[in-house]
């Protein structure tokens, strides 16, 4: 049938899903919390966590390659059913929960920088309304569309070029001057910019082949994009400017200047709004592949249905955008260090300890 | 699955067509000047230009002023004489008041960072008297373009020759935020007729402390690493008699900085290399390469006293263009964190060494 959700991608399919989940939003707001305690050194951390996105991916990989398929069937075979079923609904939760907090996020840029008066319902509406679309579609669609993130690199890249004549690389100099006792504490809070690598645990099983090597790929990416983006940005604004804003990519982008159409910042975010869309889109569609996966009789669109009017509906509340600033925070931890690292570790454990293979 | 695609388009299509943000031209008045004054108690006079059609389809600038408290109360207290809703999209230039600057302006751009409409890319200017005067003038020159296209194109110009320093909204938070870097500003006046660029205002933080002339911002671009091409005019009585001048275009400059930083204050030391032509000698003998070398060692000369009153107007002003504080932050940090760079800064000595070729001279000796 030609409607049915297709899920098989190819490993560069992969690539480009979990560069989208990472790195549409959570660049946004990722060099203020860098700078916040480290100062100009806050780019060593975030070169430190995206190292640490290197050994979640290590550890799923471990995990999946083991059973060949998802953490949820591992679940079910290292814990039995009843007790594998409990611990697929709750990861099912916090994947709901980070779902939320991507679109939650999302709807706030795009209210911040364009729809400041049109009601929270229609900005959600209109969001929501093509990711839909695309997980209707299955993972191999939205896999497809999420190369746009590549144009988006690319734009963020030719930005920095750009604007490198502005930059002051005295802003990054003493190099090694910051405190370790810092460095941990502020690790949490650059989470949120490296969560999406852990989805591999869900759509493991739909990757044709090389899946590890593949989002080895992904995380290393991203790392040497957001890397490069903070220190440029620090060297651009300095660290005591960039503390005070929001989102400084957005800040970045207005002051760009081009002949005739003189804004570039519309553009700019005009290129970018698809790897936003890509990135809460990965999380909707992982959720669903693993409530799918876990409520095998209901049908894949019903399932989405009550998935997106789930979502909706929980993104309706989160009006303030301080409270998605917390929101991104707790789950951002969650996600990587939790989703992403610790409990895939734990379960390999268990399974290596029980001599469970797949 | 097709017909509910539809129907949620639909209804989608319904519920966008309020388009609560949209923003009909008509009904829009474009803010292109701003200018803040200040006002006793705190207070500033906020006034706005903005282009207004007249019959015939001629546009003619319109002045506004209000006394207010912060910009934003100032826009919505003149959108109530407006005819249409005031926007900042379009800012070309604020200009501050002498009086205004020298109280610190800081507090007045927030709105402008803030409002990610506004272009932070708007100019930022200090001007002779009060702005208000200055737009008065402007609303009134004749036989020119719209005060804010004029404006535009003065300061792009000047920025080419290195009169006044190339700075906006953003770069201005960054000096100010960044720790041992000041921001500068440019300086302008309005006549009767038209603007006339000054050079430069030099700030300490937020307020204005001192100014530079244009043929001093343009050195002082020399060394903050600011290419440009300018014109100087310099005393040449060393080479015929009479109060002679001869004029240099400079087109090119680049500095060296040596920082010693020992117990006390640090010790800048400059070398600046100048090339330039000469573009007009009048002292009735040809250049000859004796002539020329004495030229240049004279054009150095001149250009070195030039550099130690600027360094003395910096001291005084105890303003940091240059970023020393910034480079001795990045260098020497542990002098950096014990000392207290406004107490250091106006204690530094600085010695300039400048080298100046002639490339060429014309087409006649």
């Amino acid at each position: 049938m030609a409607d049915t959700p297709q899920h098989n991608i190819s490993p560069g399919q992969l690539t480009v899903f979990l560069i989208s989940a990472q790195l549409g939003l959570g660049i946004f707001g990722l060099p203020r919390h860098a700078v916040e305690r480290l100062g100009h050194a806050g780019w060593w951390l975030v070169l430190a966590v995206g190292f640490l996105t290197f050994l979640g991916v290590m550890i799923v990989t471990a995990l999946c390659g083991r059973f060949q398929s998802s953490i949820l069937t591992v679940h079910r075979r290292v814990f039995g059913t009843f007790i594998g079923t409990a611990f697929n609904l709750l990861l099912l939760a916090a994947l709901f929960g980070l779902t939320v907090t991507h679109f939650a996020l999302y709807i706030q840029v795009m209210k911040v920088f364009f729809f400041r008066i049109t009601p929270f319902t229609v900005v959600a509406a209109i969001l929501i309304a093509p990711v839909v679309y695309l997980a209707a579609k299955g993972l191999k669609t939205a896999a497809r569309f999420d190369t746009f993130v590549y144009i988006a690199i690319l734009a963020l890249i030719g930005m920095m070029l750009a604007a490198s004549r502005e930059a002051s690389w005295t802003f990054l100099q003493p190099l090694l001057s910051f405190k370790t006792t810092a460095f941990l504490q502020t690790m949490f809070r650059l989470t949120f910019g490296f969560v999406g690598f852990e989805l591999l645990l869900v759509v493991y099983p739909w990757v044709r082949e090389k899946a590890g090597r593949a989002a080895l790929a992904a995380v290393g990416i991203t790392a040497l994009v957001v890397t490069t983006y903070t220190v440029f940005t620090i060297a651009f604004f300095g660290e005591e400017f960039v503390i005070k804003q929001v989102f400084p990519l957005l800040n970045l982008v207005r002051t760009l200047q081009a002949p005739v159409i003189e804004r570039l910042d519309i553009y700019f975010i005009m290129i970018w709004l698809p790897a936003m869309g890509s990135s809460a889109g990965a999380y909707l569609i992982a959720t669903q592949l693993a409530a799918v996966e876990i409520f095998p009789r209901l049908p894949y669109r019903i399932l989405l249905a009550i998935l997106v009017a789930l979502v909706f509906l929980a993104v309706l509340p989160i009006t303030r955008f301080d409270r998605v600033l917390v929101l991104t925070n707790y789950t951002g931890t969650a996600g990587m260090f939790v989703i992403g690292i610790l409990w895939p570790a734990l379960v390999w454990l268990a399974a290596a300890l029980r001599g469970v293979r797949g | 699955m097709k017909h509910a695609c539809a129907l949620m388009l639909l209804l989608l299509l319904c519920m966008a067509c309020g388009c609560w943000d949209q923003r009909v031209v008509e009904r829009i008045e474009y803010i292109v000047n701003v200018g803040v004054d200040a006002r006793p108690n705190g207070q500033i006079l906020y006034s706005i230009t903005t282009p207004s059609l007249q019959a015939g389809g001629q546009p003619k600038p319109r002045l506004r002023a209000t006394v207010v408290s912060t910009p934003r109360e100032g826009r919505e207290k003149l959108f109530l004489q407006s005819t249409g809703r005031l926007q900042s999209g379009k800012l070309e230039q604020i200009a501050f008041g002498e009086a205004m600057a020298r109280r610190g302006i800081l507090d007045y751009l927030d709105v402008l960072v803030r409002d990610p409409i506004n272009p932070v890319l708007a100019r930022l200017v200090v001007v002779k008297g009060t702005a208000f005067d200055f737009y008065k003038k402007a609303v009134k020159w004749p036989q020119l373009p719209l005060p804010g296209i004029y404006l535009s194109r003065l300061f792009d110009q000047a920025v080419e020759n290195g009169s006044i320093p190339n700075t906006n909204i953003s770069s201005f938070f960054t000096r100010y935020y960044a720790p041992g870097l000041d921001p500068i500003l440019p300086l302008v006046k309005a006549t009767k007729t038209r603007a006339i660029v000054l050079g430069a205002a030099l700030f300490r933080d937020d307020k204005y402390a001192g100014e530079l002339d244009v043929d001093e911002t343009y050195l002082l671009g020399v060394l903050r690493g600011d290419p440009a091409d300018h014109l100087l005019a310099v005393p040449a009585s060393r080479l015929a008699r009479g109060k002679r001048k001869m004029v240099v275009r400079f087109i090119g400059g680049r500095a060296k900085l040596k920082l010693e930083v020992g117990r006390d204050a640090p010790r800048a030391s400059y070398e600046v290399s100048l090339t330039g032509l000469l573009e007009e000698f009048q002292m009735g003998y040809p250049v000859t390469e004796k002539v020329l070398a004495r030229v240049e060692r004279i054009t150095a000369g001149h250009a070195r006293r030039m550099y130690e009153g600027i360094w003395a107007k910096l001291r005084r002003a105890n303003c940091d263009p240059l970023g020393l504080g910034d480079k001795v932050r990045a260098r020497h940090n542990d002098y950096w964190l014990k000392h207290d760079w406004r107490e250091v800064y106006p204690r530094i000595e600085a010695d300039f060494r400048v080298k100046v070729e002639i490339l060429n001279y014309g087409v006649i000796r």
